[in-house]
């Protein structure tokens, strides 16, 4: 029952600028039941995955999978490539299970970010571009942005997250693409673009952070 | 560089499109100034696009080969603190290369399920089966230890919807050692880091991709140790 306590006050946050829609207005209270449940399931896989449970990587893996998949496939448009991400990501989490933080909530954010990081990387090796050196998840920032990324998505689910995606503007929304799914520096935005280093930098800027508002993650700076 | 100056190269060092260069700078300015919230809540943004994109149901072969995995990285993490493998072979390349050569024909020709006689690994094992249709199996491994060098052929390739899978019976267990496709010649090598024991009964089934617990199919061959 804390769980549900805990949920209830999370989903009526005010902070939360993407507000849910109607039909999931009219069923607040069964949503967050089942998102305490969620996060009840979530936790117990960490647990289990710090033990070296098999079964819960299995676990993961169905609940994950399909959208590990399709990051990967969206960023590298190629089957079996994003078969290879997707299976050196969850190999990672599995070799690393053992320090795993068993108080985290989960480790969905972290494997999406271990995919976005790893497709990313096969992206640029295959335009021969220049690998990019991982300035996200070993950092202590990162380590607390996956905790807020557990938050969020404790809140809001994918639905809502695509709203928040939708109401950027085309300009920010093209920027937003070619840096995270085209995995592409400033310098490669501009040379896409043909906009200015100073447009480009400043469309990024205004694109996450209206998404940290929507994500209701403090205010825009 | 000042704050402002730095808040224009936190997306792309958030986004993980920064160059080494920007993520120097950066860091540099981290280390000094308290942006320690802001780069948290940005990173979790960039994080969260993630979650938005679409679901895309992955081929039924990849959930087999990542469980796979999992058989073969927990003996991994026990092996760490076994006994290294063959280390006799590489001290003795290192000191005398000729009698590494003529150690390793030794053990060429030391098929068969013989137990080798080295001073420092007496109970490695070489295991060699050859059934009736050119199919063969050789299993290289020191009982009692993880890991094992495995390869087979004379197979037929399966389509994706299956795989082999390699299973030990041990009394009245039944173990999944670990599954895989043979290349289109009908091959495959690669390493299990499985714990055989004398008398275990190795055999092959072929299976969904899914993976299974148990064998289901009929087994393509079985041998003993």
């Amino acid at each position: 029952m804390a769980e549900s306590a805990t949920t209830t006050g999370h989903i009526a946050s005010p902070a939360l600028a993407v507000q849910p829609n109607k039909q999931s207005a009219r069923q607040t209270t069964g949503s967050t039941i089942a998102f305490a449940d969620e996060m009840i399931i979530r936790r117990n896989i960490v647990a289990r995955l710090v033990q070296r449970d098999p079964s819960a990587l299995e676990e993961m893996y169905d609940r994950m999978a399909r959208r590990a998949f399709g990051l990967a496939y969206r960023i590298l448009d190629d089957g079996p490539a994003a078969e290879d991400i997707v299976q050196d990501a969850f190999a990672w989490v599995w070799d690393n299970s053992q320090k795993l933080d068993s108080e985290r909530g989960t480790v969905d954010g972290l494997l999406l970010t271990l995919v976005h990081r790893r497709a990313v990387d096969a992206l640029r090796a295959r335009s021969r571009r220049d690998a990019l050196p991982d300035s996200s998840v070993s950092s202590n920032a990162g380590q607390d942005a996956l905790d807020l990324v557990d938050e969020v998505q404790r809140n809001l689910d994918a639905d809502a997250i695509n709203r928040a995606m939708d109401q950027l503007s085309p300009e920010q929304s093209e920027v937003i693409d070619l840096a995270y799914f085209g995995g592409m520096t400033h310098a490669e935005i501009c040379e896409k673009t043909s906009l200015p280093l100073g447009t480009v930098k400043s469309r990024l800027r205004l694109a996450l952070n209206g998404l940290r508002n929507s994500f209701g993650l403090g205010g825009s700076s | 560089m000042n704050c402002e100056e730095i808040r224009d190269l936190l997306p792309a060092y958030v986004l993980g499109t920064a160059t080494p260069h920007e993520i120097g700078v950066v860091e540099d300015h981290l280390a000094r100034c308290g942006l320690h919230e802001e780069v948290a809540a940005l990173t979790a943004s960039a994080a969260l696009i993630a979650s938005g994109s679409k679901s895309v149901e992955p081929p039924a072969a990849l959930k087999a080969r990542i469980m796979a995995h999992t058989a073969g990285a927990t003996a991994g993490v026990q092996r760490e603190r076994g006994t290294p493998r063959r280390p006799w072979l590489r001290r003795l390349l290192a000191v005398n290369p000729i009698a590494a050569v003529l150690a390793l024909a030794l053990v060429a020709m030391a098929v068969w399920n013989v137990t080798l006689q080295g001073a420092e690994s007496p109970e490695k094992f070489v295991h060699f089966y050859r059934g009736q249709d050119s199919d063969w199996l050789r299993v290289e491994t020191v009982l009692g230890d993880p890991g094992a060098e495995v390869s087979l052929g004379g197979f037929d390739r399966l389509d994706d919807s299956q795989l082999y899978h390699l299973w030990t019976t041990r009394g009245d267990q039944v173990l999944l050692i670990g599954a895989f496709n043979v290349n289109p010649e009908g091959k495959w090598a690669g390493e299990f880091d499985f714990v055989f024991e004398e008398g275990d009964r190795i055999w092959m089934t072929s299976e969904s991709a899914s993976g299974t617990d148990q064998p289901t199919g009929e087994a393509v061959f079985k041998t003993r140790f």
